[in-house]
């Protein structure tokens, strides 16, 4: 299995049909999950540089990016770090009828993050070039603040299983339609024993889908009023 | 005290060594204390002071030049001896232990700049703080050092700078001049060579004191060129009470003592120069030597705080060894996963060099044990170091509004409250036992003459105030305290009439040489105050004039009685006194004077009349005045029995008494005594007991005058205050050195004792006697606890044959119903010095002190100043009470220290005891005041402070604690470095000092109107080991909610590590702050500010912060904001957290309200219900 991931020529590509149980109005949001990757985990939150995502004169800022910091020529790897080398390479394709859906990369990064975070004069450079290849690689003509991908990846998660943006379709799925997934199965789950998913969204004024805090509030709000009929009625027999 | 086992009696090593010993010759006897101890040390190694060559006297270089430095840094030493100081605290070394570890590469948790902050923050404010305060004291010892006296330089006096005065030359002061140097006084503008100085700086009693220059010096010092002489005196020491030395001059030796000397500090008032020779200069002065702080003492709350600190290392040390398993083992599972886990990289990959060696991995045990450090520092705050500084802050804060509080304010003295200590706020609030001093405590020590027994005659019993204006009045100036207090003597027509009899007849002379006593016998100095403007001198006229000023208020009493009656004291010098015996002048020749020792408990003056007969006037408490009376002769036969009977009526009263008696002294036995008196006063060592033995020659065979009987008036507010403090469950007992019938006096009148209460009086004088006496009384009354069945019976039968009480006929009635009550509330010990010494000494000491704990009021009378501090080690020792001591004078001083809290009176004692204490003030009854209200309110602060501290902290720590167990125990901490040093350091620390300091659970009015509140602090219920449980159970709740509602709201979605953080850190700020919002009881605007203003700042910070491109949290909080989940979060989280609490508190204040919350809401309906101690009691019960 591992080597079958690992190989640069199998073809990994999987087909996937399935229904859309109900409407969904664009923007329809695309996640996909990662299940029991610790992107917290203190050795690999630490593994950035953001003064050389910054700006192309800090490029050689590299010290908090051990062990993927520069490559054995003591050239410095832009992006740095194991963050960015770990970055996910799935890609999926969506058609409905055999149409494909255009997938979005518009606006799935913070603006902030791509606006003074990542360097528009930042090129990607040296990267995947050592003994390991961790995840994707990087079109080194593209500057790092249109790498939205990386930029995403980057805002590493809070938690082990975490969702990331991957794009929007721009249309209405109606319901019951017929969505077919192409997924180049990529990224390498296997060595940390992890799961992927792919998960389509849309939001609400609320943000995205949100059970718990829904049930949690009505409960709560039913919570309350038993209490405070209670203290009234405390209130009313003895005073 | 130690060396007490070695010695034989005092008195007899003494009279065996008085005769055959000069003031050089070794000694031999052994001695008692250890203060003689010292005289030996002195005595074999003298200092030599050369008048007026100070190289001759310094020529070893060993005395120190007269600059003082009271500074401790220099520019130079400023930093390292101030870090070094710094660095002895616990807490400093935990923080830079904390922060080394961060420093280590594997364990680098926080940036490394950013752990350094908490620590440099609080050095930095500390070392400021410190430098501020050693400036000012550089500044001022500048001042000091650069002032300027006159000094003789080549047989003229030139000034000089006071720094630069040396030990041995002469210096000349002049009127209202600071005295440079401790100096020997050699002679003043006066020929007799008195000088007044005043001690206000050194022992903060401002009236003047007399020193004395001797005769032959001071006849000499118009020609001080030519002074020159030797000063052997003892090496410098700190008692400003004692000075030994002698001087050879002109070939003569004589002795000086502390009369002789003026130290550094005093002030020269009413005498126009002396001049005088340097012997102690600078630091060696006895001023500096004593400028040392009291010993500090903990509160109790501290002590239980620290225990609790230890649980709390506990859980940190097991949340600690839980990461570093959980480290352990996922390690341990993953092992062969390390190098290609995405997110955990052990080796180098890169082709080159570092290939294939590991990457800061040292192996699985090491990883864990590294695991284990790096947790510790990501929960250091766990231990809630900074709580330490926050109570430092709030107390200084509480004892702001102590010092300021109006109520406490002592308008008579001006006085305020104050603060001397700084760590015991909170046990005012949990005192059990107040041990109070009588004189100048409870009762004012303002004396005022009240009754005379003259030759067995009694006066003074029906006194009227005598109306003002007529003639026969006297007003006299009493000084006391830098003011005037204007006293009219209220003079018995009777005995004034016998005074203006002729002198003949035995009752006209014992009249005459009685209140020539009363006028001659005492150290008063009369003060000519405003230059009387009819010199032609009618009587009347000048008396107005007059001040008397003495240490002793008794005396003052005496002379203006004296005064009063036509013997007006006019003017005291060393060798003579005249007095003013109803217009003429009567000039007396002071041969001698031995002045009021403890031991002897009398003074006597030798005096010489102008008509050539010597007389012996001697005044003393009457245990020790009755022992050296003539034998009762025909004469005064009936006089001694009637005046013991007045006595008796006197000290019932509550007056103090003095006996007073004289003698005419015959030419042989004057010279013997002569002989003996310049041998004991030229002594060096012993003196004084070589002078008690003088005093013993001469005080004997007396004729007995008659007595006095001075009223000491009860302060304003002392029953109320006492009754008061009971009601709040204090118990009051009294330790007086008076008699036991002035005690129960005062007892009485301050309500202390009430009619219906049993007194038991144990005083026995011997082992035995004292253990059948406690015995007799255990068994009498307090045997029945044991067998319930027969107390009607006992108690009946006690009340036959009680051994003194006074009143048992009222208790059978009241016996019916309680008696429990009963048997633990009305009874009274009273107990004197004399058993006490046979009690502390031996095993008795548990059977007094379970009599005496079972008995509501205890009066100790005629105890001497250490059984004073025994008595407090009693209660101390044995129970877990908390003690208050309070007194004025200096034989409070040892109980002061010994008792939990020392309370001193700015009296009139002088301030010994107000150095001493942690806290003074000027009138007993503020102590209602001060333990009723502020102690209550304090104790309620920090209490809460404590625990909410615990909680603050912990909450914190436990959420970060969840969240590292869902990173692969990897220590990393969603919230970011600034965040992590900035909760307790700025988010949340104000609100706590703000409540800390302001926060009143009740008013003022229903504190003092309600004492048993009191109880809340005897109870503990502000601190307590289950309130410390309560709260971690609920600090692990709101943890717990803290951290999972957030991991549930954003378990599928995209949500990153900082926007979490920045969830966690605000919800945490906010929840904390309303947790205290819930808990503040006052609401004041600044409580608003501080509370609501600090998750202002938090945002604030949030912001500031993720506003900084190159954090990789940049942006965070702009985009959280726009997220309504974000802030449905935060309520959410908010009340849940809460929910528990609130339940919690609502149903206790509704089925189980404490007192105080009665009370509370008695004050907010604002009327008073008359029903709530009824109430409260059922509450507390």
């Amino acid at each position: 299995m591992l080597a079958y991931i690992q190989s640069n020529e199998t073809n990994k590509t999987c087909t996937r049909t399935f229904l859309v149980p109900k409407q969904m109005k664009s923007p329809v949001y695309i996640y996909y999950q990662l299940d029991n990757f610790y992107q917290n985990h203190r050795r690999y939150v630490k593994g950035r540089s953001d003064k050389q995502l910054r700006s192309r004169a800090s490029e050689n800022d590299t010290s908090s990016c051990d062990p993927e910091d520069v490559t054995s020529n003591k050239s410095a790897i832009v992006p740095c770090g194991l963050i960015a080398w770990s970055l996910f390479n799935d890609t999926y394709g969506f058609s409905v009828n055999n149409t494909l859906l255009g997938v979005s990369k518009k606006n799935i990064a913070w603006k902030s993050d791509q606006q003074h975070k990542f360097g528009s004069d930042v090129y990607p450079k040296n990267f995947q070039s050592g003994g390991l290849i961790g995840g994707a690689k990087l079109n080194s003509s593209i500057p790092l603040s249109q790498q939205v991908d990386l930029i995403v990846w980057m805002r590493t998660a809070a938690l082990p299983t975490f969702r990331k943006l991957y794009g929007k379709i721009e249309v209405d799925l109606e319901a019951n339609t017929e969505l077919t997934v192409v997924i180049e199965n990529n990224y390498n789950t296997y060595s940390f024993g992890g799961k992927k998913k792919l998960v389509l969204s849309t939001t609400s004024w609320i943000g995205g889908k949100n059970d718990f805090l829904g049930i949690a509030y009505i409960t709560l709000g039913g919570l309350s009023l038993f209490l405070a009929i209670s203290f009234l009625l405390i209130y009313i027999i003895k005073p | 005290m130690e060396l007490h086992n070695n010695s034989t009696s005092f008195e007899i090593s003494g009279a065996s060594s008085r005769v055959q010993e000069k003031w050089n010759k070794p000694q031999r006897s052994r001695h008692k204390s250890v203060q003689f101890e010292e005289d030996l040390i002195h005595e074999e190694d003298p200092r030599l002071i050369y008048i007026n060559d100070w190289r001759r006297t310094n020529d070893k270089y060993e005395f120190t030049g007269n600059g003082i430095r009271t500074s401790k840094y220099t520019l130079i030493t400023f930093l390292p001896k101030n870090i070094f100081i710094q660095f002895h605290r616990v807490a400093y070394l935990y923080f830079l232990g904390i922060a080394a570890l961060n420093q280590l590469p594997p364990l680098a948790v926080f940036g490394r700049t950013v752990s350094l902050f908490p620590l440099l923050f609080v050095l930095c404010v500390t070392a400021v703080k410190d430098g501020y305060e050693d400036w000012r004291r550089h500044r001022s010892d500048e001042v000091e050092n650069n002032r300027e006296a006159l000094v003789l330089y080549a047989g003229q006096f030139q000034k000089k700078k006071w720094k630069k005065i040396q030990a041995g030359e002469v210096v000349k002061i002049y009127a209202d001049e600071t005295i440079p140097c401790d100096m020997v006084l050699l002679g003043t503008s006066d020929p007799s060579g008195i000088a007044y100085i005043q001690t206000m700086n050194l022992d903060g009693e401002s009236n003047l004191k007399t020193r004395y220059a001797r005769q032959e010096t001071a006849s000499m010092v118009l020609d001080v060129g030519a002074i020159s002489g030797l000063i052997k005196c003892e090496q410098p020491n700190r008692n400003i009470y004692e000075f030994k030395a002698n001087m050879e001059f002109n070939g003569q030796r004589f002795p000086l003592n502390q009369s002789n000397i003026i130290l550094r500090g005093c002030q020269l008032k009413n005498t126009e120069w002396v001049i005088g020779v340097v012997v102690y200069a600078g630091q060696e002065t006895k001023a500096m030597l004593n400028s040392a702080a009291s010993p500090s003492k903990r509160s109790k709350l501290e002590i239980y705080m620290n225990r609790e600190t230890l649980w709390l290392s506990f859980f940190l040390f097991i949340m600690c060894l839980a990461v570093a398993v959980g480290m352990g083992l996922w390690l341990e599972r993953h092992k062969n996963q390390l190098d290609t886990l995405p997110y955990y990289r052990k080796r180098y990959f890169t082709t080159g060099r570092f290939n294939g060696k590991s990457y800061k991995y040292y192996g699985i045990y090491m990883e864990t044990f590294f695991s284990f450090l790096s947790s510790i520092i990501v929960f250091q705050i766990m231990i809630p170091i900074s709580l330490y500084i926050t109570m430092e802050l709030v107390r200084l804060g509480q004892s702001y509004f102590m010092i300021e509080d109006k109520h406490m304010y002592d308008s008579s003295s001006d006085t305020r409250f104050q603060c001397r200590s700084l760590n015991i706020n909170e046990d005012l609030g949990q005192v059990r036992y107040v041990f109070s001093d009588k004189t100048g405590t409870l009762t004012e020590n303002k004396m005022e003459f009240r009754r005379a027994s003259v030759y067995g005659k009694n006066y003074g019993s029906f006194l009227i105030r005598a109306d003002p204006l007529e003639e026969n009045v006297h007003a006299t100036t009493v000084e006391g305290r830098g003011q005037k207090l204007k006293s009219q003597i209220a003079i018995d027509n009777e005995l004034m009439e016998l005074l203006h009899k002729d002198l003949a007849g035995d009752e006209r002379i014992a009249a005459h040489e009685f209140f020539l006593t009363l006028a001659a016998c005492n150290t008063v100095i009369p003060i000519p105050t405003s230059s009387a403007s009819c010199t032609e001198s009618g009587l009347h006229e000048y008396v107005g004039a007059i001040n008397y000023q003495g240490e002793s208020p008794d005396e003052q009493a005496l002379v203006a009685a004296a005064s009063a009656y036509g013997y007006t004291l006019f003017e005291r010098t060393s060798g003579h006194i005249v007095i003013d015996v109803n217009g003429e002048k009567l000039r007396l020749d002071l041969l001698g004077l031995h002045e009021f020792d403890s031991v002897r408990k009398r003074m006597s003056v030798v005096i010489r009349f102008p008509n050539d007969t010597v007389k012996v006037l001697v005044k003393g408490a009457d245990s020790s005045m009755f022992s050296i009376l003539a034998e009762d002769s025909g004469r005064n036969g009936h006089v001694r029995p009637a005046t013991q009977s007045h006595l008796t009526e006197y000290s019932s009263q509550g007056l103090r008494t003095l006996v007073v008696a004289a003698r005419d002294l015959t030419d042989e036995e004057l010279s013997e005594w002569q002989c003996k008196y310049e041998d004991a006063s030229t002594s060096l060592t012993d003196r004084s007991v070589k002078l008690r033995q003088t005093a013993a020659f001469i005080e004997c065979k007396l004729n007995l005058l008659g007595a006095t009987g001075i009223e000491d008036k009860l302060q304003d507010g002392v029953p109320e205050a006492i009754e008061s403090l009971r009601q709040a469950g204090i118990k009051v007992w009294v330790l007086t050195g008076d008699k036991q019938e002035t005690a129960i006096s005062i007892g009485l009148s301050s309500k202390l004792l009430t009619t219906d209460m049993n007194q038991i009086i144990i005083n026995g004088n011997s082992e035995d006697e004292c253990r059948s006496l406690l015995a007799d009384a255990k068994a009498k009354y307090f045997v029945k606890s044991l067998d319930c069945g027969s107390k009607y019976l006992k108690y009946k039968k006690d009340a036959e044959v009680t051994l003194d009480n006074t009143k048992s006929s009222t208790m059978p009635q009241q016996h019916s119903g309680k008696e429990e009550e009963m048997l633990s509330t009305s009874h009274a010990l009273i107990i004197d010095g004399n058993s006490l010494v046979y009690i502390l000494e031996k095993d008795l000491e548990s059977e007094l002190f379970d009599l005496a704990t079972s008995c509501k009021v205890v009066l100790c009378c005629r105890v001497a100043p250490l059984q004073k501090a025994g008595i407090v080690d009693l209660i101390k020792s044995r129970t877990d009470d908390m003690t208050l001591a309070i007194g004025d004078g200096a034989n409070d001083v040892s109980m002061i220290q010994m008792a939990d809290v020392g309370v001193g009176i700015c009296g009139q004692e002088g301030r010994q005891a107000v150095m001493a204490s942690d806290f003074a003030m000027g009138q007993f009854r503020f102590l209602k005041r001060l333990l009723l209200v502020h102690g209550h309110w304090n104790y309620q602060r920090v209490g809460y402070l404590v625990l909410y501290n615990f909680y603050r902290n912990a909450v914190f720590v436990l959420m970060l604690f969840w969240y590292i167990l869902s990173t692969a125990f990897s220590t990393t901490s969603a919230l970011t470095d600034l965040s992590s040093v900035f909760y307790s350091l700025i988010y949340t620390s104000i609100p706590t000092i703000v409540v800390g300091i302001l926060d009143k659970d009740l008013n003022d009015e229903t504190l003092l109107q309600y004492p048993r509140l009191y109880g809340a602090g005897h109870r503990q219920e502000s601190y307590n080991m289950r309130l410390f449980w309560i709260t971690m159970i609920d600090t692990l709740w709101q943890s717990l909610v803290i951290f999972y509602i957030p991991v549930f709201i954003y378990s599928d979605s995209s949500i990153d590590i900082w926007s979490m953080g920045s969830l966690w850190t605000i919800t945490v700020v906010i929840l904390v702050n309303v947790h205290l919002a819930m808990d503040v009881q006052r609401w004041i605007f600044i409580t608003h500010v501080a509370v609501w203003g600090s998750i202002i700042i938090t945002y604030a910070c949030l912001i500031a912060v993720d506003s900084i491109p190159i954090f990789p949290n940049y942006g965070t909080i702009y985009h959280l904001a726009k997220s309504p989940s974000y802030w449905l979060s935060i309520f959410l989280i908010l009340t849940i957290a809460l929910l528990p609490r609130f339940l919690f508190k609502v149903i206790r204040q509704n089925f189980w309200p404490s007192d105080i919350q009665i009370a509370r809401e008695a004050e907010i309906l604002g009327d008073q219900p008359d029903n709530l101690p009824s109430k409260s009691s059922k509450g507390s019960g």
